[in-house]
């Protein structure tokens, strides 16, 4: 053949970047779209994709990943699968498929903007392959998710989550679109490409696939993986920007997009993977705990990443790796509980076996979380359900939209139980703001316009924006009676704390 | 035993359609999320307190065009992502196969000087047309009010991309052949000072910086694009009277992509006529940014030699289109 | 467990487990000779480790399938990597900084 190597001639495709004549260079690029750093676009022309690939290259790769992909088993093997998988497993795929597709494709539009609006043409190259690389994340998840809705109209939620008011939709859609959708083409990079993809994602895409491989489910397992090829590529657009942001004198900028993003993403990926790697995944196929993942993807290589950039780890780190051990156990408490709140079909997954792995996981577990399930164990076998479910909603933190919650069976003892929630709060403009820890006030707190306008699901409860009566709340949801979560296992899973029963059964 | 586990036929959002849902619709619709609220695209303060709840709020939710329900819109190439990258990579092997196949003619070498500076001039200049052209496709991507829409403007931003590539490969081909020319680094100079890329030039930076989302489209999808597309058309035909068939071949493939982006474009105009007003909005705007496309269309097939009307010809190709898109009352 | 900083400097790809995986890792132990090459295996995939720096060229990865291996080929095959990627015309380098 007597082509040319990509090398030779790939540096004329970014030798693109011209002086606009027509038009003020502020109209074509915005500041508040575009660079609001005042970087130099000589310096900005500087960007050396780590990453290079070419649009030739780049359709024969990615058609090669579909075929891939798309053809691990069949469909009739696919259907096979799921109709047999546990009830833990389905939790795990709904708890998957319904936030994450739209999230993708959405995404697209992040990168969308870079290419529009970053003035680094190497930038705008890989943030093409990026929209497009979103899309694909979106169209196949889709693909996939609408294969199990014949057997299980949870799945409707991939398609229906993206236009509710559901709490935990709203929840992921203010993380997303705060580091994602709503900041200039640079910022939104070092929070999406760094602090976000090259973060947090290994762990759902590749953590995950390790427990579905193990589960059988190749499928799953294959396109987790397949995603992340991708992401592992696009991903790389942060670090150079990272690099021209410093040598510019913006490191204090660059420092604070990443420890934003950082935080706000891992609240999300705290309880997605959390509870889908401590408690969902069945006991057998499970790789690691969320904590071993967490310090392998994020603690160990992520962390590396951040420092050999010139960045310092983010203020609240200590923080953050006893959140690591904490958050999700008590999110799980609250997912299942509130169950009615959430589409699919919660499951407890604290059987006397999985608290000896929870327990060994993370010691201290039945001392302090182990102490609340009791609770909801000996309710449910004195035939008590509805004392499982509270009469009170909870207390929603105004950043993250998750609920407040704290380390149980410590800290101060209120009405005959401990439990050390703290409410982080602030009052600003004639209301208060309820957070669950110092990195969600304290986000809130370097850009009070960008969030104090913003109501959380029980702000609108409290402001009549959720029509009264029992139904009220559900509705406004997106969540018809069939539509709200009921437990997974119809409660049977305390049969193993009862012994006698089973034996009187035989 | 567990909770009972009930199915459904397809997405409840596509269960009022008939017909049961192609792989496209069940893959591509709904996934927006931002035209929930008009003041709150984002799941922040609403506008004003939120500057980019304010971009969308004054350039989607009060563009002048305007329809209930975007979401319904469908592109009519039913394109996903699956299916884009095997076409293009097809498309690709074939452009590989041409290069190769000149490559080993000696294709370059045999070019007449005349030629050459022609292509110096009016062709390798592209590039930056491509850049804008895709930075628009970009702006679409993401100001979008559905995902329906977002997804044909991601395609055509890769095919923009495409065709970006393809030039810096000639480019460097043609330098390689000729290195005492000026190929590989005269383009910008050319597209920024050369009196026929300048109405094209002008062309793009006024659609860059046009925000409103349906103006944005109108003058990039129905004028700025058809016209830069048609106007390489013409190239390619000088092209090939000029020996230099490998160029009028490209041109074509590049046709290829061209013309899909006319037809869902095509398709979101007839969309938006459901809606009384759109048809004059939409008339409207193709008759702003139409003297500004005969004017870039003009001083660039002006300067290509034996052009025997190609200006009239790359114009009337446009007007064509808009005469198809039933916009007359 | 680790802490961060734990792996020190250790740089390489994560590959999906499967036969480019297992030739990746033959090709990296001849592309970095004499350097000690850590691998660590889970379920579906396997982290392959050098200190320093890791190079891969996708041609000794070829001999290793006894077929021509290119860029496409591993990048769908490698969900991840732990250090800073650069792409040459013939390979990969995994560096440190």
């Amino acid at each position: 053949m007597a082509l040319l190597e990509m090398h030779e001639w790939y540096d004329l495709t970014r030798a693109t970047n011209w002086t606009p004549a027509y038009v003020d260079e502020e109209a074509l690029f915005p500041p508040a779209l575009s660079d609001p750093f005042g970087i130099a676009v000589e310096q900005w022309e500087t960007f050396d994709e780590p990453y290079k690939v070419s649009y030739r290259d780049y359709v024969e790769t990615q058609r090669d990943k579909d075929i891939g992909a798309y053809s691990v088993k069949s469909a009739l093997a696919r259907a096979d699968f799921f109709k047999k998988a546990s009830p833990h497993w389905k939790a795990l795929l709904a708890l998957h498929f319904s936030p994450i597709g739209f999230a993708e494709f959405h995404s697209a539009s992040a990168f969308a903007r870079m290419t529009r609006f970053s003035r680094a043409p190497g930038m705008r190259n890989m943030a093409t392959f990026g929209t497009l690389d979103e899309m694909r994340h979106g169209q196949i998840q889709m693909y996939f998710a609408y294969e199990f809705i014949k057997h299980d109209r949870v799945f409707d939620w991939a398609h229906k989550s993206s236009k509710t008011e559901n709490w935990i939709i709203i929840s992921l859609r203010h993380a997303l679109d705060d580091i994602e959708h709503t900041r200039d083409a640079i910022s939104a990079a070092i929070m999406t490409n760094f602090a976000f993809e090259q973060g947090f994602t290994n762990l759902q895409f590749i953590g995950l696939s390790a427990d579905a491989a193990k589960a059988g489910d190749h499928t799953f397992a294959t396109m987790l993986q397949s995603i992340q090829t991708d992401e592992a590529r696009h991903a790389q657009i942060g670090t150079p920007l990272i690099s021209i942001m410093i040598e510019n004198g913006r490191k204090a900028e660059a420092q604070r997009l990443v420890d934003v993003g950082f935080w706000r993403i891992w609240k999300q990926f705290s309880a997605l993977s959390g509870i889908s790697m401590d408690y969902y995944t069945p006991l057998e196929f499970r790789e690691h705990s969320l904590k071993e993942f967490m310090h392998e993807w994020v603690v160990d290589q992520f962390a590396r990443n951040i420092k050999a950039l010139g960045l310092d780890l983010p203020w609240y780190w200590d923080y953050f790796l006893h959140d690591i051990e904490t958050f999700h156990h008590s999110q799980q408490i609250g997912v299942y509980i509130y169950r009615a709140t959430e589409w699919w079909r919660p499951i407890a997954c604290v059987s006397p076996a999985e608290r000896d792995w929870l327990e060994e996981k993370y010691p201290g577990w039945n001392d302090t979380y182990g102490k609340c399930w009791d609770v909801v164990i000996d309710n449910i076998r004195q035939g008590r359900f509805e004392r499982t479910v509270p009469e009170v909603p909870p207390l929603i933190c105004n950043m993250c939209g998750l609920e407040v919650t704290g380390v149980a069976g410590t800290g101060r003892q209120v009405n005959g139980r401990r439990w050390n929630a703290t409410d982080f709060h602030l009052d600003h403009e004639g209301r208060r703001y309820h957070f669950c820890s110092e990195p969600c006030k304290w986000v809130f707190e370097l850009e009070p316009a960008r969030y104090q306008g913003h109501r959380s699901i029980i702000d609108r409860v409290l402001d009549g924006t959720v029509p009264p009566g029992p139904d009220g709340f559900y509705e406004y949801m997106g969540q018809s009676f069939e539509e709200r979560g009921v437990c997974g296992y119809d409660y049977q899973w305390i049969d193993g704390y009862d012994p006698p029963r089973a034996a009187a059964a035989e | 035993m567990v909770a009972e586990v009930k199915g459904m036929k397809t997405w409840s959002g596509l269960a009022k359609n008939r017909r049961r849902p192609s792989e496209y619709e069940v893959v591509t619709t709904n996934l927006q999320t931002r035209t929930r609220h008009p003041d709150q695209a984002y799941e922040l303060s609403p506008a004003p307190l939120l500057e980019m709840n304010a971009f969308y709020k004054k350039n989607v939710s009060e563009s002048p065009l305007q329809h209930p329900d975007w979401e319904g819109f469908r592109d009519p190439d039913e394109m996903i992502y699956r299916v884009y990258t095997r076409i293009q990579d097809q498309q690709e092997q074939y452009v590989d196969g041409l290069l190769d196949e000149h490559d080993e003619l000696g294709h370059d070498a045999g070019l007449s000087a005349s030629w050459l500076e022609v292509l110096e001039r009016l062709y390798t200049p592209r590039r930056y047309l491509q850049m804008a052209l895709q930075m628009g496709a970009a702006y679409l991507v993401q100001i979008a009010p559905a995902s329906t829409i977002t997804a044909c403007a991601g395609f055509q931003d890769g095919d923009e991309f495409r065709w970006l590539s393809r030039i810096a490969y000639r480019t460097r081909e043609l330098q390689m052949a000729h290195p005492a020319r000026g190929f590989g680094e005269g383009e910008r100079a050319h597209w920024e000072e050369e009196p026929a890329w300048q109405g094209f030039r002008a062309l793009l930076e006024k659609t860059l910086a046009t925000y409103d989302w349906g103006e944005h489209f109108a003058a990039l999808n129905l004028v700025a694009k058809p016209a830069a597309d048609e106007a390489h058309r013409q190239l390619g035909r000088v092209a090939r009277r000029s020996d230099d068939g490998l160029l009028g071949l490209l041109a074509d493939n590049q046709m290829r992509d061209s013309e899909r982006s006319r037809r869902w474009s095509a398709a979101l105009v007839a969309f938006s006529l459901e809606s009384e007003g759109n048809a004059g909005v939409i008339r409207g705007w193709i008759e702003k940014w139409m003297p500004l496309a005969r004017e870039a269309v003009g001083a660039y097939c002006g300067a290509l030699p034996e052009q025997d009307d190609a200006a009239n010809a790359a114009i009337g190709a446009v007007e064509a289109f808009h005469r198809s898109l039933g916009l007359d009352a | 467990m680790t802490t961060e900083g734990d792996a020190g400097n250790l740089v390489g790809p994560v590959m999906r487990a499967g036969e480019i995986a297992d030739a990746v890792l033959e090709a990296i132990r001849e592309d970095n000779e004499g350097r000690e090459v850590v691998t660590e295996a889970h379920a579906s995939y396997i982290r392959i480790k050098v200190a320093d720096e890791c190079v891969l060229r996708y041609e000794t990865v070829g001999d290793m399938l006894g077929r021509t291996v290119t860029r496409g080929d591993i990048e769908s095959n490698m969900p991840s990597f732990a250090g800073f990627i650069r792409t040459e015309p013939d390979g990969i380098r995994f560096v440190a900084r």
